[in-house]
């Protein structure tokens, strides 16, 4: 890590930043990499969605819970001018 | 389903000159005072906002190969074609802590090219040549590629696949993108990477829903792949869901393909065109739609076979699916979408290597003492010559050539991960243990493609008791790490002189607006 970064939870405010940056939150795009590079967890047919195997869901819906989980990071770890 | 469709050619030659046309005008295009420097003709002012960047990185990443062989590796082998969603999934979360780094030490210090940071931040000519060729030689099968996809579609209308009929359209082709790019560089591909996308999505979402629903709804596209899959041969390792002896090829590949896509010089180059640091991580956030529409795109190769569609060649399921599915026109305007798919990323990729000749070769090593203009002329005919190797690729040499040149372009590219990524986070590592690893690396990787005579990317390791199948690029690159963890205690115990760092550590979280940025956005001149 390059010295002048500051990390870790309740990391005080930037300033001139509208509240405190979080970086904490960074920890959840870990999530995303556990639940789509583990092929024997979700490498079945079973449960269905309709017609689809929950191979094809599972990796699916990680498409869109990955989304969010950006989206959110982002929105919690960017400050007032865009500054993270 | 032979013969010349003539609507289908009209309506592709239509869409196809105007976009090229506009990419041509794409010089006056938010114009500069001159397009001769490198800020400008290759990377576009490094002005683009939200919006373009989103455009032209997702260009830069989903090309006109992406549809053709996506479906055609799902077509023909079934689950493993899906291992591009993961990769698609896992890519963003890493390149939305990497990449904005990359951009603000690029931006601060004027860095063009990913061998430019290597450069300025462990101090050696060296290491950021291996980078610079690496990335060049990687990028020059890229876009071969992407005439081969061209090459798809024209073979899909009727125009053969060997002699005049395919070459010269080839040709006419190769005369566009060269004059487009030598023309307005990076903003040729920004623009049109618009109309391409906007084609693209439109395709897409037709073709997702009304042929599932022509088809009675994906519980039909599911039952007959799986019964196809079942039906195939041992030997063609066709599987509906992952089997056992598959989980490892899967995750590797995926994770491995993910780890070096923006190593690769067209996705740096589309991330520092970027106006603000804000802009790449905003963007990190919102690519992943992309993924979305590429796991509809795989699902198209079990359409083809809901639909009835045979043929020996899969490269030609997602085109002969589209014309027993769609009206001429329509089609002509799908296969319009993935000319231009083909046009956008072979631009991009062309001026990225033609930057990193222009400054990395050229200038470092041939002539210390070349002007911005120079630079900029030598980066222009560098990016018709490429084109050119690449047009000579596709018309010369056989087409599995050309993918297997592909699949070690990726094993190689990987191999620069630890210069380019470790070195944004840290300079523990010394320049030469860096260069030691990289060529450990490479020669494993090639070493691995050759055994497998370059059928595949996966790689069977025989270690002991160690037995297992993995992404060979991956394999090679944890020999790099090792090689690095070994070789760089014994170069710091020789005293080997370690390279000057232009670089601190501020640099790397550096925002417009900040000391030694640039204020704010330049300002624009209408166009």
């Amino acid at each position: 890590m390059s010295s002048g970064e500051q990390s870790g939870p309740g990391r005080t405010p930037t300033p001139g930043s509208k509240r405190p940056i979080r970086r904490i939150w960074y920890l959840l795009l870990v999530l995303p990499f556990a639940a789509t590079l583990v092929p024997p967890f979700y490498a079945r047919e079973a449960p269905m969605a309709g017609p689809w195997p929950f191979f094809y869901w599972w990796q699916f819906a990680w498409i869109v819970i990955t989304a969010l989980i950006l989206a959110f990071v982002y929105h919690v770890t960017t400050g007032r001018g865009g500054r993270d | 389903m032979s013969g010349i469709q003539p609507v289908q050619l009209g309506v592709f030659a239509f869409i196809f000159v105007v976009v090229a046309l506009i990419g041509v005008a794409a010089a006056r295009w938010r114009r500069a005072e001159s397009l001769n420097n490198l800020d400008e003709w290759g990377l576009g002012g490094r002005n683009f906002g939200g919006i373009v960047t989103w455009f032209l990185l997702g260009g830069d990443l989903y090309t006109a190969y992406t549809f053709i062989a996506v479906p055609a590796l799902v077509y023909g082998q079934g689950q493993i074609g899906f291992f591009t969603v993961p990769y698609t999934i896992v890519l963003y979360p890493f390149a939305f802590m990497v990449m904005p780094r990359l951009w603000s030490v690029a931006r601060r210090h004027g860095y063009v090219t990913p061998a430019d940071f290597v450069l300025g931040r462990h101090g050696s000519k060296l290491l950021a040549l291996a980078v610079a060729v690496t990335g060049i030689v990687s990028v020059i099968p890229y876009v071969a590629l992407q005439l081969y996809g061209l090459r798809v579609v024209f073979e899909a209308m009727g125009l053969g696949t060997t002699g005049l009929g395919t070459s010269l359209p080839l040709f006419l082709s190769f005369v566009v993108f060269a004059l487009y790019t030598f023309q307005s560089g990076l903003r040729a591909p920004a623009l049109t990477a618009f109309l391409k996308d906007i084609l693209i999505y439109a395709v897409v979402i037709v073709a997702v829903i009304y042929i599932p629903l022509s088809l009675g709804g994906y519980g039909p596209v599911f039952d007959s792949a799986r019964h196809a899959l079942a039906a195939k041969p041992a030997s063609a390792k066709a599987a509906f869901i992952t089997p056992a002896a598959a989980y490892a090829p899967y995750a590797t590949l995926a994770f491995g393909s993910a780890l070096a896509l923006f190593m690769y010089p067209h996705n740096v180059t589309g991330v520092l065109a970027a106006r603000r640091r804000d802009t790449v991580r905003r963007n990190m956030a919102a690519l992943p739609a992309y993924t979305l529409m590429l796991g509809f795109i795989a699902l198209l190769g079990y359409m083809a076979y809901a639909k009835g569609i045979h043929v020996s060649d899969p490269n030609l399921a997602l085109p002969r699916l589209f014309q027993a599915s769609f009206p001429n026109w329509f089609v002509g305007i799908a296969f319009a979408a993935i000319g231009i798919g083909a046009m956008v990323p072979a631009g991009i990729m062309a001026i990225s290597a033609a930057n990193l000749f222009s400054k990395n070769i050229w200038t470092t090593y041939i002539r210390h003492q070349s002007s911005a203009s120079l630079q900029t002329w030598l980066a222009r005919i560098a990016a018709v010559v490429i084109t050119g190797l690449a047009l000579l690729f596709i018309l010369v040499i056989k087409t599995t050539f050309i993918l297997n040149f592909q699949l070690l372009g990726g094993i190689w590219i990987l191999q620069t991960f630890p210069a380019i990524v470790f070195g944004l986070y840290t300079r523990w590592f010394h320049r030469w243990a860096l260069l030691l690893a990289w060529a450990a690396g490479i020669a494993t990787g090639t070493l691995m493609a050759v055994a497998n005579a370059f059928a595949s990317s996966v790689y069977a390791v025989h270690l002991g008791p160690l037995q297992f199948s993995a992404y060979a690029g991956l394999i090679a690159l944890a020999v790099n790490v090792i090689v690095l963890l070994i070789a760089d205690p014994v170069c710091k115990a020789l005293r080997l002189p370690r390279g000057l760092d232009e670089t601190t550590a501020p640099d790397y979280e550096a925002e417009i607006g900040d000391e030694g940025m640039p204020a704010a956005p330049q300002p624009q001149v209408a166009p």
